[in-house]
């Protein structure tokens, strides 16, 4: 079995030296600082208490503490995280992650990437998702995990109540990024919606390509009904012209893809699994829509693109 | 075998000797001197074990037995152990998220059959925080199993030897435990699972966890860039640094791991209750990647390290034994 010995004085001791360290250093460093602080402490958490030493990591050193996992991390924009353990008096245990991101929109971004798409929406945060055996929320800046070994009732309410505990410590509050408001209500599956900041969180959710396809900086994806609409924004109409050429382009040598052809502006094509994909370039966007039915990717294009027009400048 | 006339090293170029001290348990000292390769000398990598694609599966909630069984099924660890032998095992203690380290019995088994082969040390090697081994409950299990755990000090460069690599395409040189040079035999036992560049790891990828952290971050592109030119870039990394390593046996663990949310998790978590042993890491790779519905030729770490002869990756060319245990 795992050791999770509860770490009483020598737990403080370190958190005390860690936090010593980091005030006695520059500005950025009291926000270190203030990350440490809004960890759940004993007694704060339904009788959840720390059974570790924080780890923490800033900047590039996430790679020590996640590896690989760190990448994505940056792509949405990434300041610091600290993860830790936590056990209660049935000696369970839980795992607690948080991250600190640059913005709120990258926090809402790392939220929408890590939430799986089976998740229970909870009133915690700025969003919350509970899934089997762990919960992801958002808040401010803020990125939560909390970390289950098991799926029971008793686990499950520890994830509430240690996400609830570290989510109140928190006092900012985010706005969802603006670009959201393109996607059309009527059949919106929320929890599909997937913001992204580049290309590993595009590559993640569908594989256009093995070249930079659409050189995502701001984008989303989400199912609506039987249909998945991707939307990207450039920093001008001549830079979204640019990649949609880009796009049609690779597209068309794409191994994967069938049928690609560029008419009246209009992309269209079917991909690896016999999906149609059609696609326009509209103001400083670019939006696809992949599904069965052409005919109705066309008119869900039509609504897209009349909600970007109504929500540009 | 005798440690001082036939040592056999994990790497194929030479190394060049560092004086090293490791932290952890026992605070082992690294020897350099006359049982290192020199500068320039190719060292062998030839293998004692049988060196073809076949590949056992075991599947079965009795992960201890069914790790023995999956060995047994490819010969026993006598093919690969022997009396006196210094084994180096390298198992994937990340974090204790479900589904995303090696899960502890498999690693136990493979320790306790290491022992009973007549290895003289069985040592778990690794750069990652003690913390990681003894929360994962890895430490523990080795621990009964008359293992040990032997961690780098993953900040100090001077315990790791540059390791020139002469057919990479993407890396040049890696920089490997320099702890390695003092073990006979090498045992990959990572967990199969996902990862979030590049959907998928393995054996393959596990090796970075005996390169310096410094040095795998040049697996990763200039300021976290994540394009596809990047993903391939580490991909391509991965099947350079693999040239310089070769595993005797390979064990993973495929009985629980994430399928999203890698390579730390948490995810959706997929229990095929597998183990996969064999010595063609690459047939490996591409057995496991198909476990959660990927294809091997769009795993590229696995294609980079088929081109490179590594193995095989068309898994219709692979002798595959799978026991229902």
């Amino acid at each position: 079995m795992p050791l999770r010995t509860r770490y009483g004085f020598s737990y403080y001791a370190a958190l005390l030296s860690t936090v010593g360290y980091l005030i006695g250093c520059s500005s950025q460093q009291t926000t270190e600082n203030s990350l440490l602080s809004l960890l759940p402490q004993s007694g704060e958490a339904d009788g959840w208490s720390p059974a570790e030493p924080p780890q923490h990591a800033v900047g590039d050193d996430l790679f020590f503490l996640i590896n690989g996992g760190a990448e994505v991390y940056h792509e949405y924009g990434f300041e610091q995280a600290a993860v830790l353990s936590y056990s209660d008096e049935n000696n369970r245990s839980l795992n607690l992650e948080m991250y600190e991101m640059r913005d709120p929109a990258a926090a809402y971004g790392i939220f929408t990437f890590k939430r799986g798409d089976d998740c229970l929406s909870l009133d915690i945060g700025d969003g919350s998702c509970l899934q089997d055996y762990y919960l992801n929320l958002w808040k401010g800046r803020f990125l939560i995990t909390v970390i289950g070994f098991d799926t029971e009732q008793e686990t499950r309410d520890g994830l509430v109540s240690l996400a609830r505990s570290a989510a109140q410590k928190i006092d900012a509050v985010g706005r969802r990024p603006p670009i959201l408001a393109w996607l059309p209500r009527v059949g919106l599956d929320e929890t599909s919606i997937r913001y992204m900041r580049g290309n590993l969180a595009l590559f993640r959710s569908y594989e256009f390509g093995t070249g930079n396809v659409f050189g995502v900086t701001e984008g989303l994806t989400a199912r609506i009904g039987e249909q998945v609409v991707f939307a990207f924004q450039y920093s001008s109409e001549s830079e979204a012209a640019r990649w949609f050429d880009t796009a049609f382009e690779q597209l068309s040598q794409s191994e994967k893809f069938r049928n690609v052809a560029l008419r009246d502006g209009t992309l269209s094509g079917l991909d690896p699994d016999d999906q149609h994909l059609v696609g326009i370039r509209h103001l400083n966007c670019i939006v696809l829509v992949l599904g069965d039915e052409p005919q109705a990717l066309t008119e869900t294009l039509g609504i897209v693109k009349q909600r970007i027009s109504s929500h540009s400048g | 075998m005798s440690s001082n006339v036939s040592r056999r090293s994990f790497i194929k170029q030479s190394a060049v000797v560092g004086a090293s001290s490791f932290i952890g348990a026992g605070m082992l000292s690294c020897q350099g001197g006359e049982d290192q390769p020199a500068t320039g000398e190719a060292a062998s990598a030839t293998s004692r074990g049988p060196r073809s694609n076949a590949i056992s599966v075991v599947t079965g909630d009795r992960y201890f037995d069914n790790t023995i069984l999956a060995v047994d099924q490819i010969g026993g660890m006598g093919q690969f152990v022997s009396e006196g032998s210094r084994v180096a095992v390298l198992a994937n203690p990340q974090r204790n998220n479900p589904g995303a380290f090696t899960r502890p019995a498999v690693v136990a088994a493979v320790v306790s059959m290491c022992r009973e082969a007549g290895a003289e040390r069985v040592s778990c090697l690794s750069w990652q925080p003690e913390q990681n081994w003894e929360n994962t409950g890895i430490a523990e299990a080795i621990s009964k199993e008359g293992g040990e755990l032997v961690i780098a000090d993953r900040r100090d460069e001077s315990l790791f030897n540059p390791v020139p690599i002469p057919s990479g395409v993407a890396l040049e040189e890696a920089r490997l435990m320099a702890e390695l040079d003092n073990y006979d035999v090498l045992i990959d036992v990572p967990i199969t699972k996902d990862h979030a560049g590049n959907k998928f790891t393995g054996t393959l990828k596990n090796f970075m966890g005996l390169n310096s952290p410094e040095s795998n971050q040049l697996f990763h592109q200039e300021n976290w860039t994540t394009d596809i030119g990047a993903i391939t870039h580490l991909e391509q990394c991965i099947a350079d640094l693999n040239t310089v390593i070769t595993p005797d046996l390979c064990v993973v663990d495929a009985t629980e791991f994430i399928t999203t949310g890698g390579p730390f998790g948490p995810g959706d978590l997929l229990r095929p209750q597998k183990i996969v042993a064999g010595t063609d890491r690459v047939a490996i790779d591409a057995y496991c990647c198909t476990l959660w519905g990927l294809a091997p030729h769009d795993i590229i770490a696995i294609a980079k390290a088929f081109e490179h002869g590594l193995g095989e990756m068309d898994l219709s060319k692979v002798q595959i034994s799978e026991v229902q245990a």
